[in-house]
């Protein structure tokens, strides 16, 4: 049976216009990737929403395909759930995904690459929804709990 | 020079890509340059002479974009460029500037 | 018998930065896991917040993805606030495992609160044995 998976690729912009390259190995059970989303995850802060704070390419298989180019804005509030981008991507197993993600922000000078003083450091994340082929469960700990709701801190 | 070709040629190999032609791709920027877009679709050019650009530069293309560190090592800068590709110097040039490619034509 | 029912789990956050770990059980008179909704009182704490879910075993989210990813404001109608499984995720009494992360650096004056996580359990397997009008979100 068809597993589907979320692999999260995060990335850090520390500066502002900031080149971050993606290199990432997607576990080799993945056969397909079948959508993506890409978004900010925290950090940048603003009272109204930002269209465009960055611009991100990813490509498949060890740069054999480029399927993705994207902007990331910013939104205020949360309004409807994040739509996956649809792919349909077969993945050679064992092969990269690169790109990479440039910041766009606009500063208050005409040169945003000297003058960083207005910049905060941000994340940005990207998911890929893949198809797993095989039915083995991976089992990430080996605690199961078998009593009611209940929580307990860490 | 031995080198690029050679990391080209692998690269070429590598992705599966099949070149229509392989050719010497020169742009000169006159003094006050600041931005320069062109376009390189189903192509890919190769940066050759990285360290001739001022470090800050951002090359901006759909497939990847870099910008140029300060100490840029000779087979560092060699990233290859395609589809919408815009120059943006880190501040008007000052001295007249060319950049170089190796440009590939995808068959 | 009845087809559907949201189940509720409620995760309490003491303060900011809080990972706290969860576990509970599905309704075992459920066949399936058809969605998730989490709610949290404010967006202040929902930017940078991660849950990891596990169901019977099988990983559904890792630690590191964000609440926004399943959850939606006010104005989006309720049937279609869930996110939904493309896949079979058995329900049956499936043990659940997870662990909530709170974002550091927001309003301390938010906390304590609670994040409700709402699992929207079916028997039926098709959705259009219910004459459901609204297509899967997420195909």
């Amino acid at each position: 049976m068809t597993k589907i998976r979320y692999n999260i690729i995060q990335l850090e912009v520390t500066q502002a216009g900031q080149v971050v390259e993606i290199r990432h190995r997607l576990p080799s059970n993945y056969g397909r990737c079948i959508g993506f989303v890409a978004r900010h995850v925290k950090g940048v802060y603003s009272e109204v929403d930002i269209p465009e704070i960055g611009l991100l390419a990813i490509e498949f298989n060890s740069r054999k395909q480029l399927f993705v180019n994207d902007l990331i804005g910013y939104e205020t509030e949360v309004e409807q759930l994040p739509e996956y981008k649809e792919l349909n991507i077969p993945l050679e197993s064992g092969q990269l995904i690169t790109g990479y993600y440039l910041d766009t922000q606009k500063g208050p000078d005409k040169w945003p690459y000297l003058n960083k003083e207005w910049f905060r450091p941000y994340k940005v994340a990207i998911y890929l929804k893949c198809e797993i082929q095989n039915s083995n469960q991976n089992v990430r700990s080996s605690a199961i709990h078998t009593t009611a709701t209940q929580t307990a801190k860490c | 020079m031995y080198d690029h070709l050679l990391f080209i040629q692998q690269q070429l190999k590598q992705r599966n890509v099949e070149p229509a032609l392989q050719q010497f791709y020169r742009t000169d920027f006159p003094v006050g340059t600041s931005y320069h877009q062109f376009y390189a679709y189903n192509e890919l050019l190769f940066l050759t002479n990285a360290a001739a650009l001022p470090p800050g530069t951002l090359i901006h293309s759909d497939s990847k974009t870099s910008r140029i560190p300060v100490n840029i090592q000779s087979l560092e800068g060699i990233d290859d460029y395609s589809g919408t590709i815009s120059i943006e110097f880190p501040f008007p040039l000052e001295v007249a500037t060319t950049v170089e490619f190796i440009q590939i034509v995808i068959k | 018998m009845k087809n559907h029912k949201f189940q509720q789990i409620r995760i309490r956050i003491n303060a900011p930065g809080d990972s706290v770990r969860f576990a509970a059980e599905t309704d075992k008179l459920f066949a399936k896991v058809r969605g998730v909704f989490a709610s949290v009182p404010s967006d202040q704490v929902l930017v940078g917040a991660t849950i990891g879910l596990k169901i019977n075993g099988q990983d559904v989210f890792d630690d590191a993805h964000e609440v926004r990813m399943i959850t939606c404001g006010n104005q989006v109608a309720p049937n279609n606030k869930f996110f939904r499984f493309e896949e079979h995720i058995e329900a049956g009494g499936s043990a659940i495992e997870g662990r909530y992360t709170d974002p550091q650096g927001t309003n301390p004056t938010l906390y304590p609160y609670d994040v409700k996580l709402y699992l929207w359990l079916v028997n039926e397997s098709h959705s259009d044995k219910h004459g459901e009008k609204h297509p899967e979100k997420h195909s």
